[in-house]
């Protein structure tokens, strides 16, 4: 056979084509999110009760946007913040399968001939529009034409492939079904978008390139492959978020077990259920029927899959628990307090000189954290930074429990001076949760805002800021020191670091600023980022000299803290 | 099964009866959790050790959305209708029993993770002498399936478990 393929339209068209297809999604499915997003999270969020009602909206959500991995990134980043649990996920996951089934159908029809007037509705209505819902819309039907015309593309520069031996030989040798669903797998994985797969196999055998059982083999891998996005998105999220994206690799390739071996079976049944094209010659008949063959077989196992699957969403549950365990409880996460005695609260001086005690502990974790947080914050790590966030939580936790126990005590008959004495002690504690606050809030957010604009502190700016920030953690811990030991000299020592600081903070300001003259443009992100660091310090530096204050102003005789 | 009111009765490692330590109570705010509670309260009187009451936060998987089975704003974290959740529960066993001190003045600790593991891990944390947990009991063909959070737990411990079941004040089983 002779040869003549013009390689150059063919892979132009092949990869212009699938550009302007996954574009068309892009576009299409960023619309529909922002138009829709809000009613969709809503449904999301109180429809998810019960299994089968999770699998509607799983459903539903995933036929508007077109994208399955939309549906389980939206699940993944719900489960993350706490409002959806993964046991509520699964059936959602399922669901998430048959909405991706619309996709296939609408591929099927002849859409092609539809694509050009769709893009030029949609870019008229997105120009014309004055206001942003109506700019979505327009966005989605020019999203929806790209879509199909980048299919049309693709159509038409492969159908030549049709008498090229090396190329028919290929798809011959994807007759084994494992090998099929393997290039189904890897070929979505890799532009991570099953309909795309889905489009392209829709359009290969209704050039009479491909068979329908191929093209079911190829399917089924693409319903593993789409896994891989969401396998993405939980890299360092919370581990429920995790068995979320295991669970729908899990679902997904048993699913794909079920059917590998009854590959032909499921032809039949789509050949039997789908309507013939009739007066057409076999050939022609065959290209007219295939691409509906094929969406109804990708809407048969789908469906079918859910049906068999979902009476066992507590099963699934358990295998992805004993899958993915826990993440150990280390010692920072709980801090649970070890001097708020109860049986003490009939002595409050003793109790108060346990709540002094139990502040060191605060104290200590919170200087700990402030030790942590500079590292991390030049890091330029996101994980360091996540890791940095969690720590907060044990010291809210503390923070609230040492609260309740001086609320204990303030119940009890106290002494002026013991009451005095209590309030101090809750300003200290309020004032170590900031601290810790600041920290996993402001410079989290500081060091950020960093790594978004790729800027890292200059090597001569680091060294100044990390003496403030050793400066400043050294008045924190003496500062705790002072009020766990209620030492007054002590307190009277970090109130008076205030010049040096000071002069420390306005020394490394002005040699910002040198910089920033120096390179104004490249700097300028730098110097913001910079001086925001400065002044979180700062803060931080005033917090720890009202704590010693707050030592300063009480003059105790509480009697001796009872140690441990 | 043994009368868990009789505190002298001991499983593997023993309590010690001193101060030492602080008893755990494992709660899911359910009716044998409440009996769990009152027994651990008088188990740590009679120890004279603390008592902290703890749930784990998770959605079991027989019974997803087990946060939400009120109408609530579904913007809340679960984390926060779980502590709210335990501070009805005490609030309500308090009033209840106003005679138990160590009831009074537990700890109360929210953890999120799965609950057999983290109920032992935070056991092991404190340095329970003995965990204290409610059993839901299951029967035929989910019970073989899927077992109770306290078989795991009695399974996972090293320290003596007590599993009180709500229908039968009083009594508990000691593994």
């Amino acid at each position: 056979m002779e040869l003549s393929i013009n390689h150059y339209a063919l892979w132009t068209g092949l990869f212009g084509g699938l550009a302007l297809f996954l574009f068309g999604m892009d576009l299409m499915t960023g619309a529909l999110k922002r138009a829709a997003g809000d009613y969709l999270k809503e449904i999301l969020g109180r429809l998810t009760r019960n299994r089968f009602m999770g699998v509607g909206v799983g459903a539903l959500i995933t036929g508007i946007v077109n994208s399955s991995s939309v549906t389980t990134v939206i699940l993944v980043g719900f489960i993350s913040a706490g409002l959806l649990s993964m046991t509520q996920s699964i059936s959602v996951i399922m669901g998430a399968n048959i909405g991706s089934t619309v996709t296939a159908q609408i591929l099927a029809f002849k859409v092609t001939e539809f694509s050009l007037p769709l893009i030029a509705v949609g870019v008229l209505i997105a120009a014309l529009a004055n206001r942003n819902v109506w700019r979505d819309y327009g966005h989605m039907l020019l999203g929806f034409g790209l879509v199909f015309y980048g299919m049309g593309l693709m159509s038409d520069s492969m159908a030549p492939l049709r008498s090229y031996p090396s190329f028919t030989e290929f798809v011959a040798s994807l007759l084994n079904p494992y090998a099929a669903i393997l290039v189904g797998t890897a070929f979505t994985a890799v532009i991570q978008s099953s309909a795309a797969t889905t489009g392209i196999i829709i359009m290969l055998a209704g050039q009479g390139l491909m068979t329908l059982e191929t093209a079911i083999a190829i399917a089924l891998g693409a319903n593993i492959g789409t896994c891989a996005t969401a396998g993405l998105t939980v890299i360092g999220k919370p581990r429920e978020a995790v068995r979320a994206a295991v669970v729908h690799v899990l679902f997904n390739v048993a699913g794909v077990l079920v059917w590998v071996s009854f590959i032909p079976q499921l032809a039949d049944l789509a050949r039997l259920i789908t309507p013939t094209v009739d007066g057409l010659s076999t050939a022609t008949r065959h290209a007219a029927e295939i691409p509906r063959q094929i969406a109804n077989a990708h809407t048969i196992f789908n469906i079918a899959n859910t049906l068999l699957f979902i009476g066992f969403t507590t099963q699934f549950a358990r295998l992805v628990e004993w899958i993915v365990p826990d993440r150990p409880l280390s010692e920072m996460e709980l801090l649970p307090p070890r001097f708020l005695d109860a049986s003490l609260l009939s002595t409050p001086a003793i109790a108060l000189g346990n709540v002094r005690l139990e502040i060191g502990r605060l104290g200590e974790y919170v200087h700990d954290m402030l030790q942590k947080a500079m590292p991390a914050a030049v890091s330029q790590s996101s994980r360091d930074l996540d890791v940095l966030e969690e720590l907060d939580k044990p010291a809210d936790d503390l923070h609230r429990e040492i609260l309740a126990y001086l609320g204990k005590i303030s119940l009890t008959s106290l002494s002026a001076i013991e009451g005095r004495t209590l309030m101090r002690l809750a300003e200290v504690a309020n004032d170590l949760e900031h601290v810790a606050d600041r920290i996993a809030t402001d410079i989290v957010t500081s060091a950020r805002k960093r790594i978004v604009a790729r800027v890292q502190l200059p090597p001569t700016a680091l060294k100044p800021v990390m003496r403030l920030h050793g400066e400043v953690a050294a008045a924190l811990r003496e500062s705790v020191k002072a009020v766990v030991n209620n030492d007054d000299v002590l307190a009277a020592e970090v109130r008076a670091m205030k010049r040096e600081v000071g002069l420390m903070t306005q020394q490394i300001e002005s040699e910002s600023v040198k910089r920033l003259s120096t390179a104004p443009k490249a700097g300028l992100t730098s110097y913001v980022r910079e001086v925001e660091l400065i002044e979180i310090l700062d803060g931080i530096f005033k917090l720890a000299r009202r704590i010693a204050r707050s030592q300063l102003t009480v003059k105790i005789s509480e009697g001796t803290p009872t140690k441990e | 099964m043994t009368n868990a009111n009789q505190p002298e009765t001991r499983g593997k490692g023993g309590v010690n009866g001193d101060s030492q330590g602080t008893l755990l109570v494992a709660v899911d705010f359910s009716k044998d959790s409440r009996e769990a509670v009152l027994w651990a309260s008088r188990e740590a009187e009679h120890l004279g050790c603390g008592l902290m009451i703890l749930h784990v936060v998770h959605d079991p998987a027989s019974s997803p959305g087990f946060y939400r089975h009120v109408e609530v704003d579904w913007l809340r974290p679960m984390a926060d209708l779980a502590r709210e959740m335990m501070d009805v529960f005490l609030r309500e066993t308090r009033a209840a029993h106003p005679s138990l001190t160590a009831l009074a003045t537990a700890e109360a600790k929210l953890v999120t993770g799965l609950p057999a593991s983290r109920i032992v891990e935070v056991a092991k944390s404190i340095n329970a002498p003995l965990i204290v947990i409610g059993s839901r009991g299951r029967t035929g063909l989910t019970h073989i399936l899927l077992g109770s959070v306290a078989e795991r737990v009695v399974q996972l411990a090293p320290m003596p478990v007590v599993v009180v079941k709500g229908h039968e004040e009083g009594n508990g089983t000691v593994h």
